[in-house]
Parts: C-alpha cells; structure tokens; sequence
C-alpha cells in the first residue's frame, strides 16, 4: 500500500441509501474494480479507504463507510455519520420508493453528519435500463431537478458494469475539496478537522 | 421420525461420546439436564442424528418422553401447516395475502436475500433451499411483528436447516445432496427449522427491534468485560477512536456466523443450545470477549484504519473446531472459546446462583473423597477437586495441559482449604451426610466463592422414591485497600427433585427457592481469615435456616393440602 499514506486530506464519507440499491457493489468498485465475490447483506457499517489525486494537484484519502440500508439498522448506522463530510447517496433506478426515501436519508444525514455535507445523489443501475428501456421506473431529470433543489450533485452510474462509478467519487471530493479549501481560506482555522496526518507541516498543498 | 437409538443404537466402534448420546437418548424419558451436560461438550461428528435430535429436544420441539415423541411432532408439523396455509399460501397462489404493505416489503427483501445467504455452502444455491428458507423467515417475521424481518435473521436459520437436513439425509452437512431430499424429508425439516428458529430467537428477540437494544446492551456488556480483562487493549482502542459498536455489532447481530467458519458455528451452537435457559445470550458476550482478546496482541499494533480493515475480515478462515473448544497442543492460557468464555462468565457474573440443573458428585481417587463437580470447578472438560486440586480426569493434553488449567491463587487456595474442612464439619451434622465443596475464585478486589451440597436422598425415601437436594451457596467478597469494611454478599439457593415412582405413572416434584443476604465487616475490630470464616458461616446458617423453615412451613404444606383435595376428589363423595 505505498502511497496510500502519502495524502494531504483525509475525508469521511458514507454510503447511504436504501436496502439493495448496490452500496457495497458500488465501493467494490471503485476500491477493487470487481465486484464482490460473495456478496451478502451489510451488517452494520464497513469501511474502506482509497487515495486520489485530484486534478487541483494534491493527494486525499477518502475514509469510506459503507451501511446497512435496512430501516431496522438507521439507529446504530446513523452514530457512524459522525464528522462525514461527504455521502454517496444511492438509489435504484428501477426502484421508484427507493428514490422516495431520498428526501429522508438526506434529512438524516445533515442532522448527523457535518452541516455542510456535501451529497452526491446516485441513480444505479443503469446498465438494467439500457439492457431493457422499461425496467427504467426513476426519469434522469426528476432525478436531476430533485438534486439541484436540494443542492445535491447527481450521476447516474453502474457498479455491473463501472459506469460512472469512479466519475461519482471524483466529483464528489473535488466538491468536499473546494468547499473546505474555500472554508479554510475565510476561517484560516488551524485547529481544521480536515487536514489529519499526512504532510502535517503543510497546510496547503501546491494546487 | 427416525430417531437415533433405534437406528445406531447397537453399532459398536462409535466413539465414546457417541455411545454416551446413544445411552442417553434410548432411555424411554431423556434426562434433559444430563442431555444438556453432554452436548454442552459438543455433539459428535460422525452421526448427524445425534446433533439434531439433541438439539430439537433442547429447543422443545422434540419431545424427551419417546411415547410422546411422535404425536408431539406430529402436532408441530400440523400447526406449522397451518401458519403455513395461512401467512404463506395466499402469496403463492397469486392471491393478494399482501395488502399490507408491511408484509409486501418484508418478502421482497427476504427475496433478495436469500441468494446472497451463507454462500460458502453449495446447498444454500439450490432453489428447493430457497423455497423453504423464504417459508420460514416470512412466516417466522409476520408471527414476530416486533421486529419483522431484520437482515441476518436470514443466517441464523441456516444451521438448523443443515443440521436438520444432514440428520434426515444421514450425512456429513458438506456431503447434502439437496436433489436426493424427498418432499416429506424437506417438509419436515422446514417445520422443524421453524420452530428451532422461533426458539432460539425468542431469548434474544430484542436484538431486532426498533432502536436493537438488545444489541446495545451486549455491545456495552462486551466493552465493561474487555475494559476489565485486558485494559491495555481496550486504552488502544480508545485511543484510536475505534468504537465497539463499530467492531462487534455484527458478532452480536448475527451471533458470529459471519465471522466463524460454518462448521465452528454449529459446534459453537452446540454449547448455546445447551446453555441453560435464557443463558446462551449473556454467555456469548463472553464468547465475544475472548474472541476480540485473542487477537489482542496484533491489535494493539495497529491504528485506527488498520484496525477496521482487520476487524471487518478477521483471520479466520483456515479455523477449525480446536480454536473454538480449545487445542491441547497450543501452549498458552488459551484454551479455546468456549471454555475460556465460560470460566470468564462465572469468574466476572457468578453472583446468580446457578441451578438450572442438578449438581453432579465425582470421585477423586487420590484423595480417596468425593467432591461436587459444577460449572464453578470447570475448566478445560475437566473438574477441579477442592481436596488435591487436581483436575479430574486430566485432560487430553495431559499433566501440562492439565497445570494451564483455571487455579486460584495461592492465599485463596489456602483459605478454600480452610473454609472446605468448616463446611464439610458443617454439612456432616446438619445434613448427615452429603457431598460438599467450596471453591474460590479472586476477584480484582476481594474473592468470589461457591459453597455447594448435594445430597441424593433414595435411602432416606426408600422404595423406588428418589430424591436430591442441592444447596448453592454463591459468595462475594469486596475488600479495598482504601476502605475499612469488607462487604459481604450471599446469594443461596436450595434445589429439590423428587421422583416418587408409582406402578401406572410417575410423580414428578421439582423446585427451588433462593435468598440473599448482605454483611459489613469493620477490619479495625475483626480482622483476618478466622473472622472471614465466621462471618460467611454464620451467613450461610442463616440462610438455609429461613430457606428450610419456608419449605417445610410454606411450600409443603401447600403441597400436601394441594395433594389431599386431589386425592379426597378422586375418591369421591
């Protein structure tokens, strides 16, 4: 793992979203590049990390929890939104009330994770609509106007067949990237929580 | 149902635990408590029918009394036919049973998980598995509406089912051949995995709803026992930020399935069917306890990532049955899960008076005596004996095995000695006669000890009647350096069997009753062991005293008026 230590943010996100929208398929994903060889239900939260490069020039470590979806869990997966300044909030786009329960994940998550979490909305499974157009039950731009009222970024995206997956993790910590360095640049807070470990004589990194 | 005495009674070169079940389960009336004993040790292996039998019967849905066996499963399998008809056929049939919108949901994510269930076992592929596994949980979530369907439900199920269905198969539960099952082997199993699951689920049915509190409590009950037993592990943890819900939820939630190899599960399982009732849910935490300590020496090399990612996929994959009952070959203090985690769970929470079953006297040849054998002088498959302090038998592992074994320490063994003579000088002129023995443990401040009797009264009663009393007497000790009291705690529990066998039926009386007691000592006036014996001597006469009067005044004459208007009524006016 060299150079996964070698980071200048670390950020927290969560994978939240309805039972069997493809959470877990989707951080296999992005973390591996394959997708779980023996797939099974998510018992509470697990983690997973992974470092980029943003095109700003500077390295982050993102810190990623992924939960269960199940309504019976919300109580013990809600504590680990603590300090999240990130989410991947996912549904099925041939599941119509799980883009429903949208509205309230994302409730959830802004009074238990930071105020200014940055949400990235993500409609899955793509691949099932473009295989079979009337498998589609959630339209691109409801789920476009859902996302810019509530001030979400949103991709659709495939954790079958890759599509979109890593686009919807970059956009997003570039997103936690500007709205931090912008924060940090009008508080110039040293006591931050966003700049852990790594390069911890340098505050800004050379972007 | 073809049940394992008639079947493999007489093969000869089975093991020697096999010949015990075996002798065990072809008595006409299984002794549950004795049934309990043996499989708390573990089933074995090499008959599938044993595992099954001992564990339906445990969970109440075999009957222990043979005549009763047959029409007993006969009426379960009628009603689970029922529910059947009732919760499940409306939705096969393509009637809507689901106007709810509850249920509705609740299939449809049973449906999704069952694919993704235990997928290490190729039965759990099959779509006949899938059918029945559907029935069950559906049916079990609809009659459970407190907590409905909860994701990991759907793995507890699956032991029953393997052992269930290798038990009707006659095979090793990775040989199953799903496809040679008959339609009626599979129907039974299913009933029989329903209502096994309905059992086991009903001591820890608040794990699963709203909030898991059950799950909370286990988890917070996990962090007070590692704080206690392994500080330096559990400031790491700490210090990392790591929180416990974060590294056990899912040991608790899906007790540990997800995390052993299938085959230690079902061994694992064998001791939490045998617990006691309503005891397997408290002692798992234990299990968990040492669970994480075992791998304490890594973890306290790690940080906060290393941890997680380590945690979420344990090591565990190679494990076999020693790792989870203990490995004579290891060197070390461990000796397996289940019998570190049982001497952790009395040695921390032994204060309840256990007597849930009969106490059971051994022999120690050395000392040419007997002593009380009981879960407070168990360790390793073997008891310990108050008078060599020899374990009995040695175990596998032999003399060095035997030395790692639990031992007081040396000024509590000294005063065990001491308190063993006063109590049996005790027993001998109240009781006249009668096995006793005391055992002691240390505690972080001050000692914890059993003072037990047993007394087989068939002489006394004479004529086929028999007849035990056991007398438990559990003893906490709390002396801190800081204060001049010592506190004394006493909680006593006296436990009666009778068995008056008449010519057509058997009588059966059984019961116990329980008393506590509390004492301070000022160690400025009365101090050392003399004074400690005479305290908890005194204590424990008192005790019995109120608990004898209280039988012989209370309960029996309620029982003898109670008998009489039985019998004035059955001779008529």
């Amino acid at each position: 793992m060299i150079g996964e230590e070698d980071y200048d943010h670390l950020y927290k996100l969560v994978l939240v979203g309805d039972a069997t929208v493809g959470k877990t398929h989707i951080l296999s994903r992005y973390i591996k590049g394959t997708l779980p060889k023996a797939p099974t239900a998510t018992i509470g939260v697990e983690f997973a990390t992974r470092t980029v490069s943003l095109d700003a020039g500077c390295a982050v470590k993102a810190q990623i929890w992924d939960t269960a979806g199940q309504e019976r869990y919300r109580a013990i997966t809600s504590a680990h939104y603590r300090r999240a300044v990130g989410a991947l909030l996912v549904y099925d786009i041939t599941k119509p009330a799980t883009f429903k329960s949208c509205q309230r994940w994302m409730e959830e998550l802004r009074s238990n994770a930071e105020p200014d979490i940055v949400i990235m909305l993500v409609g899955n499974k793509v691949d099932l609509a473009e295989k079979n157009p009337g498998d589609r039950q959630v339209d691109f731009d409801a789920a476009a106007d859902f996302a810019s009222q509530q001030g979400l970024l949103f991709e659709e995206a495939s954790a079958v067949t890759g599509a979109n997956i890593k686009l919807c993790f970059d956009k997003l910590l570039k997103e936690i990237y500007n709205t931090t360095q912008h924060r940090r640049d009008r508080e110039d807070d040293p006591t931050n929580n966003f700049q852990l470990q790594g390069r911890s004589s340098q505050t800004e990194c050379a972007c | 149902m073809q049940s394992v005495s008639s079947s493999s009674a007489s093969d000869t070169g089975r093991s020697a635990k096999a010949q015990k079940f075996y002798r065990l389960l072809s008595l006409p009336s299984v002794d549950l408590a004795a049934l309990r004993e043996l499989l708390w040790s573990g089933a074995p292996e090499e008959d599938p029918k044993i595992r099954a039998e001992a564990w339906q019967m445990l969970l109440g849905y075999l009957p222990p009394v043979k005549d009763r066996q047959g029409p007993g499963l006969q009426k379960k399998r009628e009603e689970y036919e029922e529910l059947r008809r009732r919760h499940y056929t409306p939705i096969e049939s393509g009637q809507d049973g689901l106007s709810d919108v509850d249920s509705a949901a609740i299939l449809r994510q049973i449906r999704v998980d069952i694919p993704r269930t235990s997928p290490g076992l190729p039965i759990f592929s099959h779509p006949r598995i899938h059918q029945l596994l559907e029935r069950v949980l559906f049916i079990w979530s609809i009659r459970h509406p407190a907590s409905g369907y909860v994701q990991g439900i759907n793995d507890i199920a699956t032991p029953f089912v393997v052992v269930l269905l290798a038990s009707r198969l006659d095979c090793l539960p990775e040989d199953i051949d799903v496809d040679a099952a008959t339609d009626e082997m599979l129907d039974s199993v299913e009933a029989g995995a329903y209502w096994c699951l309905t059992k086991f689920l009903s001591d820890i049915q608040d794990h699963y709803t709203a909030g898991q509190p059950g799950i909370q409590q286990m988890v917070a009950k996990l962090k007070e026992i590692v704080h206690r037993i392994d500080q330096k592990l559990y400031e790491h943890l700490e210090s990392q930020g790591l929180d416990f819900l974060q590294l056990s939820f899912r040991w608790m939630n899906c007790l540990l399935l997800r995390e052993f190899p299938f085959p230690c599960v079902i061994r694992l399982w064998d001791t939490y069917i045998a617990e006691p009732l309503e005891g397997f849910s408290s002692f798992h935490v234990y299990v968990c306890a040492v669970f994480l300590i075992y791998w304490s020496p890594q973890l306290k090399q790690m940080d906060f990532q290393q941890l997680m990612l380590f945690m979420q996929k344990l090591p565990t994959g190679k494990w076999r049955n020693q790792e989870i009952v203990g490995d004579s070959e290891r060197a070390g203090p461990h000796h397996g899960h289940i019998a570190t985690g049982k001497r952790l769970c009395f040695r921390e929470s032994g204060l309840a008076p256990y007597i849930s079953r009969p106490l059971k006297v051994k022999e120690d040849l050395k000392a040419n005596r007997y002593f009380v054998a009981s879960d407070y002088n168990f360790d390793g498959g073997s008891h310990r004996s108050p008078w060599t302090d020899r374990y009995i038998p040695v175990p596998p592992g032999g003399e060095a095995e035997e030395e790692r074994l639990f031992r007081p320490s040396a000024r509590l063994k000294r005063l065990e000695q001491s308190f063993n003579e006063v109590f049996e000088a005790y027993v001998m002129s109240y009781y006249e006669g009668g096995v006793s023995s005391v055992y002691l443990w240390d505690l972080d401040e001050g000692f914890a000890g059993a003072f037990l009797v047993h007394k087989e009264l068939a002489k006394v009663l004479g004529d086929g009647k028999t007849g035990v009393w056991d007398s438990i007497h559990v003893l906490e000790v709390r002396e801190s350096p800081n204060s001049h009291y010592v506190d004394f705690k006493l909680s006593s529990a006296i436990w009666l069997h009778f068995q008056v066998a008449a010519k057509a039926d058997q009588t059966e009386l059984s019961g116990h009753l329980t008393r506590q007691a509390e004492a301070r000592l000022d160690r400025r006036k009365k101090a050392g062991e003399d004074a400690q014996i005479i305290q908890v001597g005194t204590m424990i006469e008192d005790n019995e005293n109120f608990l004898r009067h209280n039988l012989e005044c209370i309960h029996l004459a309620k029982q003898r008026t109670v008998l009489d208007a039985v019998r004035s009524q059955a001779a008529g006016p």
